[in-house]
């Protein structure tokens, strides 16, 4: 039996046939629109799942590179003071060395001891030195790391350890105190051996010298030594900032494939949609027209 | 019977004829009334007279003008659109639920994200007043955002309950209208023929019925139905049985007291209240109490300048996601470091970091997964249920359309068979005029022909 074709089916059928294309013409606009291929979860909860970790991936890496930045500032602001102490250390070395020489005479003791003072005024300033506020080589205290109290040298910050997460897994210490690199934890200050210098050229005692020059090599290796540890740090850290940053790239291309709509495949289907469309609206107005009774007299 | 029956015979012709082009007049103009259902006229041959040389018909008349409608049809189409109401109203809340978490951009896990990038940054230079007060207004802004999906899924609670109410007023109207059309028919029973267009109207009702509750029906044989809704009797014949709501369990009630298991929309409707919504606002509840927990547990380790850190976030227990919210507003009283002192550690960033640590840490549902996978989870999961339902209902909406489609097939009318009808029966309207002519004719020559030889 063939099946009746009512009018009313016809019509029914034609119109929802017309809005399940005018449903996807409308899905495809919205994804082209939007550039985004998922909106809502449903779209694709596969899709969607990875997108939302890869974004936590990319706000965890992200921040990442700023803790790294910001590391390597502090590294780099440290290590430049502690240059600076290294240069000076040599003068008060070369100082101290040419004092011992028998031919300087008491003046020129007291000339030498005059810039061992101020040399120490710049250590000083050194070892105080902040940034934005922040001492650097305090720990986590915000005084002055060194001051002279009652006329002795004394370290007063603590061993706080500043560090930065530069990547999920890598945790860098980017501070040295001022307690290891000029010598209070030793028990062997460089204030104090300047200081003690300092009164050895006041007071001539030309033999004594040699005892201060060993304490200053000393002490030369424990800022040497702090050098090296902020190298190692900020090599570290311009590592982990270098691969954050090719992380970043893959992370943004995987979102990309997740999410973005593909423009060239989009825009074609748009335009095979719209055919579809058409030809719907075509095939309706085909299909209403005829009837009998333009055909009957 | 006499001679010259035969007029009377064509008469009946005639009158058939007549009928018929009627039927076929309101087939035509109805052909796009919703509901219709396309009529027949049923001829029959009269009783023959018994002459002396044998049996002679006495003409045609109609027997009835009947509904061309098959039963099963309605059946497959009225089972089909309750399934489909059923699915479609759950895909529509759930999708609605979906805008409420309101992923990927404005959503939950990305108000995560800031979050434990502001703690970072505090980590990074604690004492600075701009990044505490980033913090403070980053807590307070993901408490504001939990809050808000607590409230959308409320608002979506009383939207979903009100419609159901709207669903089961409407239906006990119908009901009480399927009563009325009952008692008419019956009343119509007693005169000649089908009371057809009040069967119409009533099919549409039962239609809606199938689609809004999911009833089912039984025909009585007296011409009255029966309303039923897994097995129970809402309308039997003119009696009425209401359903009602009991708005704290969501079950609908029968008069009796017994429950009854809904299907169509109202199904859908109490599907998504008793058991999605349920599971969903319980687990933002939970998400909402992880978050609390978790970050205060670890703030509580740390020291601000006056003391050691209290909560950072509060809410009632009885009801998480809607009452979080953070509990101070004074910077100062973040607790970023690991020691008290003295001398205070000011630049110890020690337990801020920690803090931003949660953002992987397995602080979430007794500590198996991260809050971000957990709120993933639950964007995931909404979203597989959403897809599912959506799927489940456009497959349902196939069955409806081919159940609908066959239904037209059968019950519509179609023009040109009715123009062709049309055409039969004036050609028979014809032929019985032109049979009364003849006969006519005879009776002419008889009456006013016959013996007048010679005259």
């Amino acid at each position: 039996m063939t099946m009746r074709v009512t009018n009313r089916m016809m019509v029914e059928s034609a119109v929802r046939r017309m809005s399940a294309r005018l449903a996807s013409f409308e899905r495809t606009q919205n994804a082209l629109a939007t550039g985004k291929r998922i909106l809502t979860a449903s779209d694709d909860v596969a899709g969607m799942n990875r997108a939302l970790s890869v974004r936590a991936g990319l706000a965890a890496t992200a921040q990442a590179k700023r803790n790294a930045d910001d590391g390597a500032m502090w590294v780099e602001l440290a290590d430049s003071r502690l240059a600076s102490v290294v240069d000076g250390l040599q003068r008060v070395r070369e100082l101290a060395v040419s004092a011992r020489n028998p031919a300087a005479n008491a003046d020129a003791l007291e000339a030498i001891a005059n810039e061992v003072a101020e040399l120490r005024e710049v250590f000083l300033s050194a070892a105080n030195s902040r940034h934005r506020g922040r001492p650097l080589f305090s720990g986590f205290v915000a005084d002055d790391p060194v001051v002279d109290v009652g006329g002795t040298w004394t370290y007063q910050g603590d061993n706080g350890q500043i560090t930065r997460r530069v990547s999920d897994t890598d945790v860098v210490t980017i501070n040295v105190t001022a307690d290891d690199v000029f010598g209070f934890s030793d028990g062997e200050d460089l204030f104090g051996i300047l200081d003690d210098l300092e009164t050895k050229l006041r007071t001539g005692d030309r033999n004594g010298i040699g005892a201060s020059i060993d304490a200053l090599d000393r002490a030369m290796g424990r800022v040497l030594e702090a050098r090296s540890r902020l190298g190692a740090a900020g090599s570290r850290i311009e590592a982990a900032r270098f691969r954050a940053d090719a992380e970043e790239v893959t992370l943004r291309a995987q979102l990309s494939s997740v999410e973005d709509v593909d423009l060239a495949e989009a825009v074609m289907e748009l335009q095979l949609q719209e055919v579809a469309y058409q030809a719907a609206q075509g095939a309706l107005a085909k299909a209403l027209q005829p009837s009998l009774a333009a055909f009957l007299r | 019977m006499t001679d010259f029956s035969a007029l009377h015979v064509a008469l009946s012709g005639l009158r058939a004829a007549q009928l018929a082009m009627d039927v076929a007049a309101n087939n035509v103009s109805n052909a796009q009334t919703p509901g219709y259902t396309r009529q027949r006229v049923d001829l029959r041959a009269r009783l023959s007279r018994t002459a002396p040389e044998g049996q002679v018909g006495l003409g045609v008349e109609v027997a009835d003008v009947a509904r061309v409608r098959d039963r099963f049809l309605d059946l497959r189409y009225r089972g089909a659109d309750s399934a489909l109401g059923s699915v479609e109203v759950r895909a529509e809340l759930l999708s609605r639920a979906e805008l409420v978490l309101a992923e990927p951009d404005a959503g939950l896990t990305a108000e995560l994200n800031e979050l434990w990038d502001a703690f970072e940054d505090l980590s990074l230079d604690p004492p600075d007043r701009a990044s505490r007060i980033a913090v403070i207004n980053q807590l307070d802004s993901i408490a504001s955002r939990v809050n808000d999906v607590s409230q959308g899924l409320g608002d979506l609670r009383a939207s979903a309950l009100s419609s159901l109410e709207a669903t089961l007023t409407e239906t006990n109207d119908m009901l009480q209208r399927v009563a009325d059309l009952n008692a008419a028919i019956l009343d119509a029973s007693a005169r000649p023929g089908t009371p057809n267009d009040l069967l119409d109207q009533r099919d549409v009702l039962l239609d809606r019925l199938a689609r809004s509750v999911g009833a089912s029906f039984l025909d009585e044989g007296d011409g009255t139905v029966r309303v039923m809704i897994g097995g129970i009797s809402l309308v039997a014949g003119t009696e009425v049985r209401e359903l009602s709501l009991d708005s704290s369990t969501m079950q609908i009630l029968h008069p009796s007291g017994v429950a009854v298991v809904a299907g169509g929309d109202a199904g859908g409707y109490q599907q998504f209240l008793t058991q999605d919504l349920v599971d969903l606002t319980g687990r933002i509840d939970q998400f909402a109490t992880d978050l609390a927990d978790a970050l205060n547990t670890v703030h509580a380790t740390g020291f601000s300048p006056s003391g050691p850190g209290g909560d950072l976030l509060t809410y009632d227990p009885t009801a998480p996601a809607a009452t979080l919210q953070v509990a101070f507003t004074d910077p100062d009283l973040l607790a970023t470091a690991s020691s008290a002192g003295p001398p205070f550690p000011t630049f110890d960033g020690t337990v801020a970091a920690a803090l931003a640590n949660l953002r992987t840490q397995p602080a979430a549902l007794g500590g198996t997964v991260s809050l971000e996978e957990s709120m993933r989870a639950i964007v995931s999961d909404l979203g597989t249920q959403t897809a599912s339902a959506q799927l489940g209902a456009s497959t349902q909406r196939d069955l409806v359309t081919a159940a609908d489609v066959a239904r037209m097939a059968t019950h519509g009318v179609s023009m040109d068979e009715e123009l062709v009808t049309l055409m039969e029966y004036q050609r028979m309207y014809e032929a019985a005029a032109r049979t009364i002519t003849a006969v006519d004719e005879a009776l002419d020559v008889l009456i006013n022909r016959t013996g007048v030889v010679g005259r």
